[in-house]
């Protein structure tokens, strides 16, 4: 058994059922890959494969083809929804309110425990740009980290406090701490070993195929597959630049969602088992995902 | 506890453009807890007010048809920076919250 067909196999099971599940169980599970497009990690958000770049990749672009917002042309798909974030839309959503509700916890927590605020900002006190190179490998922890874990992680050190990714307090307090960074260009250190490895380990589930149906992200988000076309509905787009407006308020949902959450919502949609959030195998292709987002300013808060 | 609102405005000459973002779980009635095959009881917000320097501009009866965390968008007229902008709401359980904003 070759190297790559071993790590195949073990990642398709940790997509499957977690990292808990071990590698012999797992060398029964057969998986199929939808085929690989040609990404460069260095180039970032301007890497697109899509060739849709030009229309989203700042607000002048996306001023220039307004009339698409919202419409039936079917050239909509290509400002990949990035024009609900456009700063003079003047806009005031559940998003706003969500980050308000995050601030208001993390003063007051600092209020209390100082060490809370200068662990979610890494030494610093204040959580201005701190968000821009997540995810990243603390080498402390010895542990890839998102937002959603550094604040679970700061709130149990600091706090003695169970706030759990995936929970409405985590995420909102995330798209606090995120929103501290907004329009910071993306900024995702690929120059660290375990970084660079988590990379892959995405990549590698982005083109796996799971569930019933025996979709992977990929068989809607390439080039040459069902992206830029009807799904039911919607018009898939490019994933890239998707990461930079996450944690999202959610208008189908009501809340606000983490990217983990969305990702369990995709599986749930692609009739797989969804993860816990912050699960290794999320932390991965949140890692991939992100990368893809290089470079493109963070629009937190939001709304999709 | 009601959760809180928030409100932007924003002037141009006289005309105030206001937008508001409520957080009301908004619930029909019609629904039932797919666990306990339940009827959810119905929480819907049914008044609305909005008064400039206490006078009303906006009055609304609302539905269970509205969405949940509603937004709600006018523009009024003859409005100057500085004048007192006040949102509140009811629902059909008597609850109420209101918020406050300087027009600018």
């Amino acid at each position: 058994m070759t190297l790559t067909r071993t790590l195949r196999r073990t990642l398709a099971a940790a997509l499957l059922a977690g990292a808990g599940l071990g590698a012999a169980a797992a060398a029964e599970v057969y998986r199929e890959h939808h085929p690989r497009a040609a990404i460069d990690p260095a180039q970032g958000a301007a890497g697109d494969f899509s060739g849709t770049y030009g229309f989203w990749k700042d607000a002048a672009a996306l001023e220039r083809h307004r009339d698409w917002a919202g419409s039936t042309d079917p050239n909509a798909w290509k400002l990949n929804w990035k024009y609900p974030d456009l700063v003079d839309s003047g806009d005031v959503h559940a998003g706003h309110v969500a980050v308000d509700e995050g601030e208001r916890f993390v003063r007051r927590a600092a209020a209390r425990e100082p060490g809370f605020l200068a662990c979610l900002g890494e030494g610093r006190n204040e959580l201005k740009g701190v968000a821009a190179g997540y995810p990243k490998y603390d080498a402390k922890l010895k542990k890839l980290m998102t937002v959603e874990a550094r604040v679970e992680h700061c709130a149990k050190a600091e706090l003695w406090d169970d706030v759990r990714q995936g929970s409405p307090l985590n995420t909102k307090i995330a798209a606090y701490v995120k929103s501290q960074s907004a329009g910071l260009p993306i900024r995702v250190d690929l120059s660290a070993a375990p970084v660079m490895a988590a990379y892959r380990r995405g990549e590698q589930l982005f083109y796996t195929k799971v569930g019933q149906l025996n979709f992977a992200c990929a068989s809607c988000h390439t080039p040459g597959s069902i992206m830029g076309h009807k799904l039911r509905g919607e018009v898939p787009t490019t994933p890239f630049g998707d990461a930079a407006h996450f944690p999202t308020y959610r208008t189908p949902v009501g809340e606000v969602e983490s990217l983990h959450q969305r990702f369990g919502r995709c599986l749930n949609q692609m009739r797989a088992q969804p993860l816990k959030p912050g699960d290794p195998a999320y932390v991965d292709l949140e890692v991939f995902y992100t990368v893809l987002s290089n470079g493109y300013p963070i629009t937190v808060p939001s709304i999709r | 506890m009601a959760e809180p609102m928030k409100i932007r405005t924003q002037l141009n000459g006289d005309v105030a453009d206001i937008r508001v973002a409520m957080m009301h779980i908004m619930e029909t009635g019609q629904r039932k807890d797919p666990r306990t095959a339940e009827v959810i009881p119905a929480h819907y917000i049914q008044q609305v007010q909005a008064t400039v320097n206490g006078k009303t501009v906006l009055s609304a009866q609302w539905g269970p048809a509205v969405s949940k965390n509603p937004f709600l968008g006018f523009r009024v007229r003859g409005v100057k920076a500085g004048d007192k902008l006040v949102v509140s709401w009811e629902d059909n359980k008597g609850e109420r919250n209101s918020a406050e904003a300087v027009v600018k």
